[in-house]
């Protein structure tokens, strides 16, 4: 019975958003530190060192006549202090003019969990995060469905769990759609929970190869009895400023760059651009997407 | 010693007679140049026509004659018009396939006009033996004068009860199929008289025919009508429409109007069965008597393959059914794709109209539910990708 309740769940798969996690190929669950993990792990949150606010636009499958399709992402980061962790507050929308759109709001928070669990941070790092999400789909029905409302929303939550080890490893857990988010129009169609395990790992000079400040990530996801895998690493290059990524899955190969314009008071401006390139979806050359980044 | 001669050669009488009637049926001999009895049987072998379409107005007729004991056989068609025997023409007939003692010959008259009503017609067999001698048989009969008559109509009507039965309307064309309605048993409570009338699609009653979209062609009209008057049948008949595939056609559209309707513009499309491209044959079901138009749709255009519904709710797909990609046959395909660009779902094959994606996973089909969501569709067809979106929720 579980079995087939798994089989026969709904969408908000989400894969479009946050251009440094996507130029990575989306294994961000243990990389999550900065606006972009309220989407991967709420709990990287309480990494982030500074205010953030991001926002995403984006151009998918380009080249493909007929399909117009736009994600965009707009999340905000705000640490508090170790105390009292860090607040967040993300939307994110995938939409298709005329057709159907998705949409989340998140609010999110997360500390670091070391003076409770008396943990030695020179060890490691650890923190948990709880998201409320709410999910919103909106419909533009033909004719002979005009008789249903056209959208439909329904609450849920994610969980995360982020250690950073001084040796430089990273382990993320992250459970999302926790609480049953039912979107159904006609019938119950709860969104899948998706149980995502990832692990990096960080050098700031690579032994041997001498790739600096990097990292390499993997995100095991786990959905609707399905299996798939996120692989992707990073380097950030002259003195820093300048980010290279690499990174896939199943179904497209990502490339993506960053660079970060430092000012006074620590104020830096990042703007990132990832190039997804389908490898089953045909004569598409490639979903662009760009970021701007402000962290103070 | 008398009678036992006397029937020795009542025997031989009656053993003759019976080789004649077993071997000359349904045919006949008739004539020759030099003896006074035929030395030998020909057979002619050729269906009836009992009516010419007054649409088309062509005569085309299959004859195959079996010349065993002759050297060779050549034909020729006698024909006058509108019962007028002083209008008498003989046309030759081509050749057809010859295997062994067995020729082929196909008729084909020019097209009659407009004012013809009808068509009579005798097919004559010259048969040539091994010393030079030619004898003549005939069809419909070895009586000279007699002559077959078909009439030159698109009209045809049968009183049809409760065991049900078939309507045929004739082409005249025996190289195509003829049009025709069939009754289920029960569909009827008592005799009906059911009445097929093919019109040309430009004839004043159809005047009004507006163009579908991408539509350009009206191919062939008919009405379907009975008497005493039935809207809507209690059970579907079975119909076929002849002629009514064309070279270079790709697609064709059957629409339905009721007799009083103006347009074809808001008429209602109805589901092609199949069609059958040697004997030009459109079949379908229908349930309402009025009028049937065929129409030709050429020069797809891109639109003309995507779906016309671009949302489908999934507990309503058996109602209203699913995302109905049009105009595809087997070697073309449908490719479903989520926004992640993951492929979930793959249509090889259809039925007539096109493909159709009911919202499952797998190839045609065959798998679990997809997820509600956006998805990408690719369309391969004449080597070429055509994309869209739709939206599958539940």
């Amino acid at each position: 019975m579980v079995a087939i309740n798994q089989q026969v769940q709904a969408a908000f798969v989400d894969t479009y958003w946050g251009v440094r996690a996507l130029g990575m190929g989306g294994a961000y669950t243990a990389v999550a530190n900065d606006s972009n993990a309220p989407l991967y792990n709420i709990a990287g949150i309480s990494f982030a060192a500074q205010k953030e606010v991001t926002l995403m636009g984006s151009r998918l499958f380009a080249g493909v006549e007929g399909v117009e399709i736009g994600a965009n992402y707009l999340g905000y980061v705000h640490p508090i202090s170790l105390e009292y962790g860090a607040v967040s507050f993300a939307w994110s929308s995938t939409s298709t003019p005329g057709l159907r759109r998705e949409d989340t709001f998140n609010i999110g928070y997360a500390r670091e969990l070391n003076d409770i669990v008396n943990l030695d941070k020179e060890i490691v790092e650890i923190s948990a995060g709880l998201n409320l999400k709410y999910l919103m789909q909106e419909v533009k029905f033909d004719e002979e469905d005009k008789d249903l409302s056209t959208s439909k929303g329904a609450m849920t939550a994610d969980i995360g769990l982020l250690a950073m080890f001084s040796n430089g490893i990273g382990v993320g857990y992250s459970s999302k759609y926790l609480v049953p988010a039912d979107i159904g129009y006609l019938e119950k169609d709860e969104v899948n929970n998706v149980n995502v395990l990832g692990l990096s790992y960080y050098n700031e000079e690579l032994p041997y190869l001498k790739i600096p400040y990097f990292t390499i990530a993997m995100d095991v996801i786990f959905r609707d009895n399905e299996t798939s895998i996120r692989a992707g690493v990073e380097s950030y290059v002259i003195d820093g400023k300048l980010a290279i990524r690499l990174g896939g899955r199943e179904e497209a190969f990502d490339i993506g760059f960053g660079y970060e314009f430092a000012f006074a008071n620590e104020t830096k401006l990042i703007i990132d651009y990832a190039l997804e390139l389908p490898l089953q979806v045909e004569e598409s050359y490639g979903s662009h997407f760009i970021s701007l980044s402000f962290r103070f | 010693m008398i009678k036992k001669i006397s029937i020795e050669i009542l025997s031989l009488i009656v053993l003759f007679g019976v080789y004649v009637c077993t071997f000359a049926a349904p045919i006949n001999i008739v004539k020759s140049a030099f003896a006074k009895f035929p030395k030998v049987i020909a057979k002619i072998v050729h269906d009836e026509i009992v009516a010419v379409s007054s649409i088309d107005r062509l005569l085309n007729a299959k004859i195959s004659v079996d010349f065993t004991g002759y050297e060779s056989a050549t034909a020729k068609l006698v024909y006058y018009l509108n019962g007028d025997q002083s209008t008498k023409q003989e046309e030759p007939v081509n050749e057809g396939k010859k295997i062994n003692n067995k020729q082929d010959f196909y008729i084909s008259l020019p097209q009659f006009s407009d004012t013809d009503t009808s068509v009579s017609y005798q097919i004559k067999i010259a048969l040539k033996d091994a010393a030079g001698n030619t004898f003549y048989a005939y069809w419909p009969s070895s009586d000279t004068a007699k002559f077959n008559t078909s009439q030159i109509t698109s009209i045809a009507s049968k009183v049809i009860g409760t065991d049900g039965g078939i309507v045929e309307l004739e082409s005249g064309n025996q190289e195509i199929g003829n049009s025709a309605i069939t009754v289920q048993p029960g569909t009827f409570t008592s005799d009906i008289k059911v009445i097929i009338e093919e019109f040309d699609p430009n004839d004043e009653l159809f005047l009004s025919a507006g163009k579908a979209k991408s539509v350009q062609e009206r191919v062939r009209a008919y009405s379907i009508r009975t008497e005493p008057a039935i809207d809507t049948f209690k059970l579907p008949l079975s119909v076929q429409l002849s002629n009514a595939t064309q070279l270079n056609i790709q697609k064709f559209e059957l629409k339905y109007r009721k007799d009083n309707s103006t347009t074809w513009n808001k008429a209602e499309k109805i589901k092609i069965d199949n069609i059958d491209t040697v004997q030009k044959l459109l079949f379908a079901t229908v349930t309402k008597t009025g009028q049937y138009m065929i129409f030709a749709a050429s020069n797809l255009t891109d639109n003309d393959y995507r779906p016309e519904n671009r949302v489908r709710v999934k507990s309503r797909i058996s109602a209203y059914g699913g995302f109905k990609f049009n105009n595809l046959k087997d070697g073309d395909s449908v490719k479903i794709y989520t926004t992640s660009g993951k492929k979930i779902a793959e249509l090889t094959a259809g039925d007539y109209e096109g493909f159709e994606w009911k919202g499952r996973k797998g190839t045609n089909n065959s798998g679990d539910w997809a997820e509600s969501g956006t998805y990408i569709y690719q369309i391969k067809v004449n080597g070429k990708v055509i994309s869209g979106t739709i939206a599958f929720v539940w």
